[in-house]
């Protein structure tokens, strides 16, 4: 990616580049606050190559009709690939997907039911998403006819 | 978060949750019936205490970090097995007075044995939803759903539906009318008294459903019906209940919405918001239990070795084959919305599940569309 130019982010801008893929290095990451504990390039899109040491650095490939570019930020219109940075990234990487209302999606590898019958998700991305949308009242009204105030089934209350 | 296209984000959210558990218990897999076009095989009797202890001991471990428990009680016929359904829903419910967890259930059941006082005693413990077939009004609904001894069963059924009218409590009673290709003069005398004796009571639904070939020994005496033949039916019938003085639609829904669904896990409010279905085989926090301990995920293909994804010891503890069980996510991953409405469908392309064609004999059509 030496030769592509770059904007002020120091993101290869998908308008300049003549490839349908552009990637996002360390200094990219960086630049839209998605740094730390990420790993080396991938053989595919928006999968890792192979396990790498912590802290070493990694860089995900994005094709260039996902990507736009807006003044320091990026988004990155490819949910697959939100989701693998999610996995496979920092804590900070996870934290700023959630702040930007990152689109997750899941994998039947991403579940376990333990042996409680308890759902674990081994995403933690979409844990998370998950998470904080059933705190909302609203999502614990909608699944169920009881009142949220009385627990009396459609006591109309709550 | 991404949701399928029609699911809403709470729906979606909330089939991941461990807060909330669905749990659909075969307290027996006898039956008391011989419907022509059934496709168990009844071979496994009632729950031994074994797995009712295990049970017990499940809920408990789970109660303190619970905010819904869902039971859906399914057969066999339950109700030949009242006496568990009562123990293990006192237990539930004990549990969720002592927790403060939301308490809910429904039974699929024929609706013979649903007598007053055992439906009184059920609806104090929550499990107040009620899923009852009926295949068409007296002799017309006797000549399929009949009992094992060969007796007619309408007219018990219909009593206890004016009995359980009588109560004052708050239920639900979703009443599957049963179409088939010979039964619409019968249906419409039904739908006249049903119009004309809980037509004006919010607590009783009707949801019309074609009988479909889900396999077994009963599944190729089902003559098939094409979705057009099927939709002039519902139509038709629809008027019917309408002329006679169904006082509201809201209350009538049919096939189209539920297929593919065979324990009565929607309320009749989950079905009159027009939810996108997303089948509880898909969803990971939903479990069956069958009679002998087994765990599996959908209530018609039995016996396909997919659908066996471990048990449930005595101490409450699940022994879970994981990867057996992420095969029925499928849908959760693709979002198509037909594989998260009958993930069981969507299994018959995966390999190592099925082990010969002939093991996967359920025709159910695409709704999601």
């Amino acid at each position: 990616m030496s030769n592509d130019k770059k904007n002020d982010a120091g993101i290869t801008s998908p308008s300049e580049v003549s490839r349908r893929t552009v990637i996002l290095g360390v200094g990219a990451l960086g630049a839209i606050t998605l740094a730390g504990g990420v790993r080396e390039s991938m053989a595919q899109q928006g999968a890792p190559a192979a396990p790498a040491a912590a802290g070493s650095p990694v860089q995900f490939s994005v094709a260039a009709s996902h990507l736009k570019v807006s003044g320091e930020r990026v988004i990155i219109k490819d949910p697959d690939l939100v989701t693998t940075m999610a996995r496979y990234g920092s804590d900070q990487v996870r934290k700023e997907l959630g702040e930007n209302k990152a689109k997750v999606k899941i994998a039947p590898s991403d579940i376990t039911i333990d042996a409680q019958g308890q759902v674990v998700i081994s995403n933690p991305a979409f844990a998370k998403t998950v998470d904080d949308f059933l705190k909302k009242p609203s999502a614990a009204a909608s699944d169920t006819n009881y009142c949220c105030k009385c627990n009396a089934y459609k006591c109309g209350g709550g | 978060m991404n949701v399928p296209k029609g699911v809403s984000a709470a729906q979606w959210a909330s089939c991941f949750s461990s807060g909330i558990q669905e749990v659909i218990i075969l307290p027996t897999e006898h039956c008391n019936f011989r419907c022509t076009y059934c496709y168990e095989d009844f071979k496994i009797g009632r729950m031994p205490d074994r797995v009712q202890r295990g049970i017990e001991n499940l809920l408990s471990m789970r109660a303190p970090k619970l905010h819904l428990l869902r039971f859906s009680w399914f057969g066999g016929e339950p109700l030949l097995a009242w006496d568990i359904i009562l123990r293990l829903s006192r237990h539930a419910f004990s549990l969720s007075q002592q927790h403060g967890f939301r308490l809910s259930g429904g039974l699929t059941t024929n609706g013979y044995l649903l007598s007053k006082d055992l439906a009184a005693e059920l609806i104090s413990l929550k499990q107040d939803r009620f899923q009852i077939s009926i295949d068409g009004w007296q002799e017309g609904h006797d000549q399929t759903r009949r009992m094992a001894n060969g007796q007619t069963t309408f007219d018990s059924i219909w009593a206890n539906l004016l009995t359980l009218r009588s109560l004052q409590e708050q239920f639900e009673v979703a009443l599957r009318l049963h179409l088939t290709s010979s039964n619409t003069a019968s249906m419409k005398e039904l739908c006249i008294a049903l119009a004309r004796e809980f037509g004006s009571d919010s607590r009783f639904s009707m949801n019309f459903q074609d009988v479909r070939d889900l396999g077994g020994t009963g599944g190729p005496r089902v003559i098939p019906q094409t979705t057009q033949e099927v939709r002039k039916q519902v139509d038709y019938l629809t008027r019917v209940l309408i002329a006679n003085n169904h006082d509201t639609t809201e209350r009538i829904s049919n096939n189209f919405d539920t297929v593919g669904e065979s324990a009565g896990s929607r309320s009749a409010d989950d079905i009159r918001r027009e939810e996108t279905y997303i089948c509880y085989a898909s969803k990971p926090n939903s479990i069956l239990i069958r009679a002998n301990g087994r765990l599996g995920k959908c209530t018609v293909m039995f016996d396909n070795p997919a659908n066996d994804i471990g048990e449930i010891l005595e101490d409450g503890t699940l022994a879970i084959d994981n990867p057996r069980l992420r095969r029925w996510f499928h849908g959760l991953e693709s979002m198509d919305l037909d594989a998260l409405a009958c993930p069981a469908m969507a299994l018959r392309n995966v390999d190592n599940l099925l082990d010969a064609p002939g093991n996967f004999p359920i025709q159910i059509r695409a709704v999601n569309q």
